[in-house]
């Protein structure tokens, strides 16, 4: 049952950490109209500000990654994969047309007798 | 393949197969003479710009099934609409080809070569007109000058080993597919092919490069039911000449690539109802035989 409590438990992290994420917005808004109406010069965030958007950052990511699943390696090769020698194998510049089809043509006049 | 009748389908299921069929380089050319009368042709202004490129193809498909009244007429309406174009003059190459008139067509060619000198289409034209005539080792001569002033074109790589590979030459056809390898390294069919040539020039060194570029071939295909048998004779082949150590870790491989084949024939089984056990038994009876070779 570990599995499916750790997976709770990063659930709920990515949860708190956007959470947090949107409350360092809307501080840093309320902040900034504080400043507004003091008339006092915007220079740069308060330091805690800062450091909870951080820390909401990097929560979020991690618990993020973890909540997508395992990671899968990236193939190069996934349209290559359906397909046969027969279309991969071809050569269209140097297709040549002197191959049996030609019977197959109403025009074929075919030398029966025999040599 | 399941064969399908396709003077029925509707337009639009018409004009997106052969969309498919001409940008993954399909070979089907009755079936794309069919779907042009049948379908196509009945509105061939709902086509649009693509018109001219569906022409074309169809022109090809026709001349590969000596469909020469067809081959005409879309000739006609290419000339008709691009009047000095080096392109329609190609075709008419081609016709005179598919007619036998090899000499004319190699006149047309050169002329082209002369008009415009960057083109490499008209060059590996003439080498496919050497070949078809039967004169392989002029071709192979001609197409491996082409290969000194374009090096990186993939299609005459490939065209350059099986030409050697039609006159025996293994090891100059390998040299080909590596550099086929070294332009897609992901692509499974062509470290199949390569592990196939190394595999027939025999040799414990080859046969152990063939084994490792089919294990290569598996790991990035699991589908690819060629590298997986490759894997396996490779196996059986180098377990016969070594003894000891190296001797189970063949064994090892080989066991691995068995139980790839009966999955993918069981997957197979389920899906289409086949009845693949005679394929199964086959593979496992290949297994016993070497696992008690190896033994002994």
């Amino acid at each position: 049952m570990s599995g499916g409590s750790w997976s709770t438990l990063v659930r709920s992290l990515c949860f708190i950490g956007l959470i947090s994420l949107i409350h360092c917005a809307y501080s840093a808004a309320q902040h900034r109209s504080y400043l507004r109406l003091t008339e006092q010069e915007f220079t740069r965030l308060p330091a805690d500000i800062l450091l909870q958007t951080v820390v909401s950052l990097v929560l979020i990511c991690y618990s993020a990654a973890h909540v997508a699943g395992d990671f899968l390696p990236i193939r190069a090769d996934t349209q290559v994969r359906t397909k046969s020698w027969d279309t991969v194998g071809n050569c269209p510049s140097f297709y040549t047309f002197d191959h049996r089809a030609k019977s197959l043509s109403p025009y074929f006049a075919a030398d029966l007798r025999p040599q | 393949m399941e064969v399908k009748d396709w003077t029925s389908v509707c337009f639009d299921e018409g004009r997106s197969t052969l969309r498919h069929w001409r940008e993954d380089h399909v070979r089907r050319p009755e079936e794309s003479v069919e779907l042009w009368e049948h379908v196509l042709s009945r509105r061939p202004s709902a086509l649009g710009d693509e018109l001219w490129v569906v022409y074309e193809q169809v022109c090809i498909a026709a001349l590969d099934c000596a469909r020469l009244d067809v081959a005409a007429e879309c000739m006609n309406a290419l000339q008709k609409k691009f009047p000095n174009s080096h392109r329609v003059l190609k075709l008419q190459a081609m016709r005179l080809e598919a007619m036998g008139r090899y000499d004319d067509a190699v006149g047309v060619y050169d002329t082209l070569t002369a008009r415009d000198e960057a083109n490499p289409s008209y060059r590996k034209r003439k080498v496919a007109v050497l070949k078809a005539q039967g004169k392989r080792t002029e071709a192979i001569r001609e197409l491996n000058d082409y290969l000194k002033k374009f090096l990186n074109d993939n299609e005459a790589w490939l065209e350059l080993s099986n030409l050697y590979l039609g006159e025996c030459e293994y090891a100059k056809a390998a040299h080909c597919l590596e550099e086929l390898i070294l332009a897609q390294p992901h692509n499974s069919l062509y470290l199949q092919r390569y592990a196939d040539v190394k595999y027939t020039l025999g040799g414990t060194d080859n046969v152990e490069q063939a084994k490792q570029y089919f294990l290569q071939a598996a790991k990035i295909n699991p589908n690819n039911m060629r590298a997986l048998y490759g894997l396996f004779f490779s196996c059986q082949w180098l377990v016969q000449k070594t003894t000891g150590q190296k001797r189970k870790e063949y064994v090892a491989l080989a066991s691995w690539a068995t139980d790839q084949l009966i999955d993918r024939f069981q997957m197979a089984a389920d899906e289409s109802s086949a009845h693949l056990d005679d394929q199964v038994k086959t593979v496992e009876q290949m297994f016993a035989a070497l696992k008690l070779f190896s033994s002994a």
